[in-house]
């Protein structure tokens, strides 16, 4: 890994994350007057003209760009219209929920998802790879709204053993982050499994085999870190969809993270709060990707980083 | 499996064979269910020391058959027959005794060195792993160990090559070094599966050479499988010679080979080009391998076969032995081959006539890879430079070279599919005639994978047609009969107009690529290795047709080849191209009677012959060709080459006349024919 080849990433991660900025600057001037649309028909003109002052409103279209990238840069997000707080400590308040949310299905997903891929693959055509695969398609076919409501039904509602909404303990967190989770491992799962598969019909398997590797050592020494790179990519898109993928399952368990502050702030319109959110989710997007490049050139010396030419 | 009734045939040998396969037969499951039989029972010995050839074309169960000896075949393959190895029984051993002996006692080296390894581990890595395995070596002296197995198999710097991935090598480099892991177990049998036929024709030489100073000084016995009987009659002492999963016929390689009995052994020696002679007309077989589970009656060959009689047709024939050979036919050749139809090539059309191409001072230069459009990457590198040649109308110029050599990219210049960085390229008058002409209906390209350059889903008819309809040449019944003129033209059943193309074999594919290229009746047609990917029985029969349509559709042909024998068979004029450059050109009778230049002389000595007295005595060419990125300066063969002069390193020689049509870059060549 080089250095050019470094600085090359980041300045494309940082074009990505301006071009990001731009459009949502774009999309919601286009949304219509900030003003007209927060007091609708209610206010008279001049409390219009006046809070158009108020917020630089009244400047040319170009000079409310400059300003926006100028206050982003000074890290402020703007206050919410709704609370009148920072709409970065909102939704600073409500990230380490997701997070923690995020993490755990994610943490999930890779436990029971690439192991149930690779037995799969290891053991293809058997009873094993038949029900790994019947439970990985069925587990990303079934909507997580859907999943989260029958959870609810059976284990709060009928058993009562786990509770249906909220936080509190660790066990607030089961059936979310299963609900989350399970798509997510089946999708890895799927992968895992024709990854493996792939790497197991090259010729270097058959080369290990052939020079008396025992086959625990063709499995996990040749074969499962050729594997793991399309796995990475993969991952790298679970990782940057987390706050995005996170909101339908936070609204069902009432689950005070970044995607039910999402909602809530699109209800209300809320502009300065969802534009935040929505530069935080690019903002991991690229990251999870820088990340992948990173990790996808360590696994994989016949990359251009990894060869430093 | 029926291994119970082991009791293996009695040989007529005085040392016990150290392989001993025993009517080894293997199933693969077939797709729709059932089981298709590939390998019909092969008596196989391998006696210690010796070297074994197996031959045959893909499909033959050639392969199928080493891989079953050491149980390498995937688990759905049922082996059946008795695998003896020194008096173990290879069937019956456990997994961990059978993870011991490959590798051990036995090890095995495959077709596609690159593919082989591990890509995302070190060579070093990689091979200290089989050291650890088979000599328990650890720290130290298993570093030290890994740089000796390195430099035993002629691996220069190898302390540095073990921190190489195998992408950053060479094929020639790689097989070195799949063969250095190969000797970690100190075999005393090793298979080499096709182990140059991914590479290049003096790095084979290299290898070649490498696997028989290895065999000498470690006495170790080996199976030399190959499609190639140059490489085979070069390289073994006994042959057996498969087709549709059984052996045909057994022998010494002497005998075999001057006295061929079979007529599928007798076939493959006519099918193939020689470097040294060009026959009237090679006697292809006709047809192709039939697919397994879908053998004709009788006798496998049977219906390929000049000599079938009822009786073939109605027994598969048996094994016999006679005397040290032995032989599957009910009627074969007795006493050797009439000798081939010599003929003495035309030099082809007038270099005085019309030129179709001219080409001046080509180069193309690849810029190099910039991030951003900033920062660049590498140095820019120069694929092709300075390429002068004429073609002329009707004449057949074949471009040849080893892989890297720029031979192909010329092509593409020639075909308009790369714009040249430097030099010109004139056509004859004819391809800018009309204004609105395009080039396609000047020349067509022929590629080397005929099924790459079919659209799979497809109709043949269809994608015959399709140049016409892009031209908007004639109307729908016109083209349909122009399609089945095409079809006839190039051999083909009209039947077969309306099949896809994974219907078709590897010959028959290639027969519609030609036909498509014919469609637009183009003066000259750029042929880019179109034989390749054939074998070599099909490969003589799209050979003659393509020498037939030459002469009777007057088409000038630009023939890019690595093969030397097929380039000496279909082409009056030659150039050989090394390192991007133009280093020898001349009438063909010419080139391959005196070559000139040091390299055309390496790469006709490189050319496995099977012709007897043939072995090689001459060291193959040292090194490999230089990198595009750093040609050495001056003669860019000098590194390689054993006449250099300090002349040779400081200035590039230019093409000069030596004789008439024959000229040669290199300062040293006097032109003593």
């Amino acid at each position: 890994m080089n250095g050019a080849w470094m600085a090359a990433k980041l300045l494309r991660a940082a074009a990505t994350l301006l071009l990001a900025v731009t459009v949502v600057f774009i999309v919601l001037r286009l949304a219509g007057d900030p003003a007209e649309i927060l007091f609708g028909d209610n206010v008279g003109e001049e409390s219009l003209i006046r809070y158009r002052a108020l917020w630089g409103l009244d400047q040319p279209l170009g000079v409310q760009y400059l300003l926006y990238l100028r206050s982003l840069l000074l890290g402020d997000f703007g206050l919410s219209s709704q609370s009148g707080a920072s709409a970065w400590q909102l939704m600073m308040g409500r990230l380490p929920y997701t997070l923690q949310l995020g993490g755990v299905s994610l943490l999930l997903a890779v436990l029971i998802g690439i192991p149930a891929g690779v037995a799969a693959a290891l053991a293809r055509g058997s009873l094993t790879d038949r029900v790994v695969m019947l439970a990985a398609v069925s587990s990303f076919c079934i909507p997580n709204f859907v999943l989260g409501v029958v959870l609810i039904l059976v284990f709060a509602e009928q058993f009562g053993w786990l509770p249906s909404h909220g936080t509190g303990g660790i066990w607030h967190l089961v059936l979310p982050a299963l609900t989350l989770g399970t798509g997510w491992a089946g999708v890895l799962a799927r992968f895992a499994r024709s990854a493996m598969l792939e790497v197991l019909g090259q010729p270097y398997i058959r080369g290990a085999r052939a020079s008396g590797l025992t086959e625990g050592r063709v499995r996990w020494r040749h074969a499962l870190p050729n594997a793991a790179i399309p796995l990475v990519t993969i991952l790298g898109f679970m990782v940057g969809g987390l706050v995005a993928g996170a909101i339908v399952t936070e609204s069902i368990f009432a689950w005070p993270g970044v995607g039910r502050l999402l909602v809530d702030s699109v209800k209300l319109r809320d502009l300065a709060v969802v534009q935040a959110i929505v530069l935080m989710v690019a903002a991991t997007m690229v990251a999870a990707n820088l990340v992948v490049d990173v990790l996808s050139a360590w696994l994989n010396p016949r990359l251009p980083a990894a060869t430093g030419a | 499996m029926d291994v119970a009734l082991a009791v293996p045939p009695v040989t007529r040998v005085d040392t016990p064979p150290l392989l001993a396969l025993w009517q080894i037969t293997v199933d693969f499951a077939a797709r729709g269910g059932g089981m298709v039989r590939v390998v019909h029972g092969i008596d196989l010995d391998i006696r210690p020391g010796e070297t074994l050839g197996l031959v045959g074309e893909s499909g033959s169960g050639k392969s199928v058959t080493c891989l079953a000896a050491l149980r390498l075949l995937p688990a759905e393959a049922q082996i059946g027959g008795r695998i003896a190895f020194d008096g173990a029984d290879i069937a019956r051993m456990g997994a961990a005794q059978l993870q011991s002996l490959r590798g051990g006692r036995i090890a095995i080296v495959f077709q596609d060195p690159a593919a082989a390894l591990n890509p995302t581990q070190t060579i070093g890595w990689q091979l200290r792993e089989r050291l650890v395995r088979h000599q328990g070596l650890r720290g130290e002296a298993l570093q030290a160990a890994a740089i000796a197995a390195l430099a035993r198999v002629g691996i220069a710097d190898p302390a540095q090559r073990l921190e190489d991935y195998p992408h950053h090598l060479s094929g020639g480099m790689c097989q070195r070094a799949m063969i250095a892991m190969a000797l970690t177990g100190k075999p005393s049998l090793l298979i080499a599966d096709e182990p140059t036929t991914a590479l290049d024709v003096t790095t084979q030489a290299q290898i070649l050479a490498l696997l028989r100073d290895l065999q000498r000084e470690t006495g170790m016995a080996m199976v030399l499988v190959s499609h190639d009987l140059g490489v085979i009659a070069e390289s073994c002492a006994r042959v057996a010679v498969m087709y549709a999963g059984r052996i045909v016929e057994q022998g010494p390689t002497t005998e075999i080979f001057a006295t061929p009995r079979h007529p599928y052994t007798r076939g493959l020696l006519d099918s193939l080009p020689r470097i040294d002679h060009v026959v009237a007309r090679l006697a292809a077989m006709p047809g192709a391998l039939p697919q397994p589970g879908r053998l004709p009656p009788g006798c496998s060959f049977a219906p390929r076969c000049d000599r079938a009689r009822p009786a073939c047709v109605a027994n598969m024939p048996r094994l016999e032995m006679q005397g040290a050979r032995a032989l599957r036919c009910l009627h074969p050749h007795d006493g050797p081959p009439a000798p081939p139809g010599i003929v003495q090539m035309e030099p082809g059309a007038d270099q005085q006539g019309v030129p179709m191409v001219e080409a001046q001072a080509l180069g193309l230069r690849y810029a190099p890879r910039r991030l951003l459009g900033l920062f660049a990457r590498g140095a820019a590198v120069q694929a092709v430079d300075g390429v002068s040649f004429t073609l002329h109308r009707g004449e057949t110029l074949g471009l040849v070279g080893e892989s890297g050599c720029g031979k192909s990219t010329v092509a593409r210049m020639v075909a308009g599919l790369l714009t040249p960085s430097n030099g010109a390229l004139r056509f004859a008058p004819e391809r800018n005639a009309a204004p609105g002409v395009p080039a396609p209906r000047f020349a067509q390209l022929v590629f080397q994978d005929p099924l790459g350059a079919l659209d799979p889903r497809q109709r043949i008819a269809a994608q015959i047609a399709e140049p016409l309809e892009i031209h908007r040449i004639g109307n729908a019944a016109s083209r349909r009969a122009e399609v089945l003129r095409l079809l006839d033209a190039v051999g083909l059943d009209p039947a077969l107009a309306e099949a896809f193309p994974h219907r078709l074999s590897g010959g028959q594919r290639q027969r519609v690529v030609l036909a498509r290229a014919l469609a637009l009746r183009p003066p000259m047609l750029i042929a880019d290795e179109p034989f390749s990917a054939l074998d070599v029985s099909v490969q003589a029969q799209v050979i003659e047709l393509l020498a037939e349509l030459q002469a009777r559709e007057a088409l000038t042909l630009l023939f890019i080849s690595h093969d030397l024998r097929v380039v000496r068979r279909i082409c009056g004029r030659v150039a050989v191209m090394y390192a991007g450059r133009i280093v020898e050109t001349a009438p063909a009778e010419r080139l391959f009677g005196s070559p000139q230049h040091p390299y055309t002389q390496a790469l006709l000595a490189a050319v496995p012959s099977p012709d007897l007295g043939a072995r090689p005595s001459h060291q193959p060419l040292r090194g490999e060709p230089p990198s595009p990125l750093r040609p050495p300066p001056g003669c860019r063969f000098h590194p390689r080459c054993a006449m250099a002069r300090p002349l040779c390193r400081v200035e590039a020689p230019a093409l000069r006349e030596l004789f008439q049509g024959q000229a040669v870059a290199c300062h040293v060549a006097h032109g003593d024919a």
